[in-house]
């Protein structure tokens, strides 16, 4: 438990830090860099939320179903404003996870809110970490300058560590889930590790954003 | 598994996913590294063509002006001269005749300052140091008077200083533009006209009234094809509206003007 605490913590905190350092970056902001700001101010409160109603013993699959559908709309929508040339890509990919999120919707029997939709995460962190993967190559391929001084790099290479890893460790825990419960607990355990390494990744992207004052990319 | 064996896999998987991270971070620092060396070389090479382009626009705006420079000598000062020639011969044969002494003495001068004019446009010194505007002056007056042709110029005040390389090549365009009218339009009348167009540029229009082509059917005129390559590589459009019948007018101007 105390594991928890501090997995759960250090989490928090990188995600504030990420937070701070975007509030450091000069007005006026690139339209990406604005969504992903908003988008970590709305991760830092539902994460806040989701600790709190783990402490209480709460049913609190609604708030990530919810959360991790903003999530992939603001992503995308922060990607396509920053690299305008791939807008029809991140388009199809937010027309396909749409697509997919209705299909579980409607092939779902019951209560759809009170259990985590994991084949939908499974799906989003795919399709995310599909489109984090081709910014990055895009971003490789035009950038003018080294892509280590490029915010939209360390940004995108967080979202690829940490929905790149989200995917398989969500199938795998279902799948170990009937046979090995604990395993498929320990296995959830990874992801808080994973978003505290996507944020600090995320934060040295703002900094670089709010030193250089460059467009994202 | 125990708790201690499920503790490990976890690591080991956090483990690999950072590797994994690592050595795509790598992989893409490597292929923007090889893109920017392939940029920059590109650049060159992009640098090197430009310069052997002006270069051509050089020597071929030089050679155009020695040829014009050639045939004025031999049509009008020789002609001029030639005057003042039969003249004195007459004189020498019939003695002295005021008349004939003042014309052949206005014929040498007007000779003279014939050579004079040419010698001025010949001097590489001269040549270096004109504006576009000085120089398409310069060549106005010439084909007016050479020619057939009524070229009217207007130009308006404190017209910015262009770079070497600019001014050539657009001389060198405006040299094409004028000769291609000439040639082949039938035009008795071209208007010039420059104007600033932003801190380090100008805008220049070259319009004439003559037949006019259909620039759907020669598009692939190598000429045009030049005046087209030429602009864009000192950073101009050419746009040239016309029809057939219609005569001709070309717009040279800035793609996108310099700051100031």
């Amino acid at each position: 438990m105390l594991l928890y605490h501090l997995r759960t913590l250090l989490m928090l905190a990188v995600m504030l830090l990420a937070l701070v350092q975007y509030l450091r970056t000069a007005a006026p902001r690139p339209p990406g860099i604005k969504l992903l700001g908003l988008l970590t101010a709305i991760a830092l409160v539902v994460e806040v939320g989701g600790y709190l109603t783990t402490l209480r013993l709460w049913n609190n699959s609604v708030l990530y179903n919810v959360f991790i559908t903003t999530e992939f709309c603001i992503l995308l929508q922060a990607l396509e404003r920053q690299l305008p040339r791939l807008r029809k890509t991140f388009r199809a990919i937010g027309l396909l996870g749409i697509a997919a999120l209705a299909a579980v919707l409607i092939g779902r029997r019951g209560d759809l809110w009170s259990a985590l939709l994991s084949e939908n995460i499974a799906l989003f962190a795919l399709l995310l970490a599909v489109a984090a993967a081709l910014a990055l190559w895009h971003v490789a391929n035009t950038s003018s300058v080294p892509v280590q001084r490029v915010p939209l790099f360390w940004i995108g290479m967080g979202l690829l560590l940490y929905f790149g890893a989200l995917s398989p460790v969500v199938i795998l825990a279902q799948v170990v889930r009937s046979a090995d419960p604990l395993m498929a607990a320990m296995l959830w355990t990874i992801m808080p590790v994973l978003c505290a390494l996507r944020y600090l990744l995320t934060t040295y992207g703002f900094h670089l954003q709010a030193t250089t004052q460059h467009p994202l990319r | 598994m125990n708790e201690t064996q499920r503790l490990v896999f976890a690591v080991v998987i956090i483990t690999l996913v950072i590797v994994l991270m690592v050595l795509a971070m790598v992989a893409l620092m490597v292929v923007n590294a090889q893109r920017r060396v392939r940029h920059s070389m590109d650049l060159a090479e992009a640098d090197r063509q430009r310069e052997r382009e002006v270069m051509a626009a050089e020597r071929e705006a030089v050679q155009q002006t020695l040829t014009e420079v050639g045939r004025e000598l031999h049509d009008g000062v020789g002609h001029t001269l030639s005057v003042a020639q039969m003249a004195l011969n007459t004189l020498v044969q019939d003695g002295p005749d005021p008349n004939l002494l003042a014309a052949s003495r206005e014929a040498v001068d007007q000779g003279a300052e014939e050579v004079r004019r040419l010698g001025r446009s010949l001097n590489s010194e001269l040549w270096a140091k004109r504006s576009l505007a000085d120089a398409i002056s310069l060549e106005a007056d010439r084909i007016q008077r050479v020619a057939r042709v009524q070229v009217h110029v207007l130009m308006e005040e404190d017209l910015p200083k262009l770079p070497p390389d600019t001014n050539t090549v657009l001389f060198r365009v405006f040299q094409v533009i004028l000769t291609n009218a000439m040639r082949h339009s039938g035009a008795d009348r071209i208007d010039i006209t420059i104007r600033p167009g932003g801190a380090q540029d100008l805008v220049l229009t070259i319009a004439d009234n003559g037949m006019g082509f259909d620039p759907e059917t020669t598009t692939t005129h190598a000429g045009l094809a030049n005046i087209h390559k030429r602009s864009a590589l000192i950073g101009y459009k050419a746009e040239c509206i016309t029809a057939p019948g219609g005569g001709c007018t070309w717009h040279l101007q800035p793609l996108a003007p310099h700051a100031a």
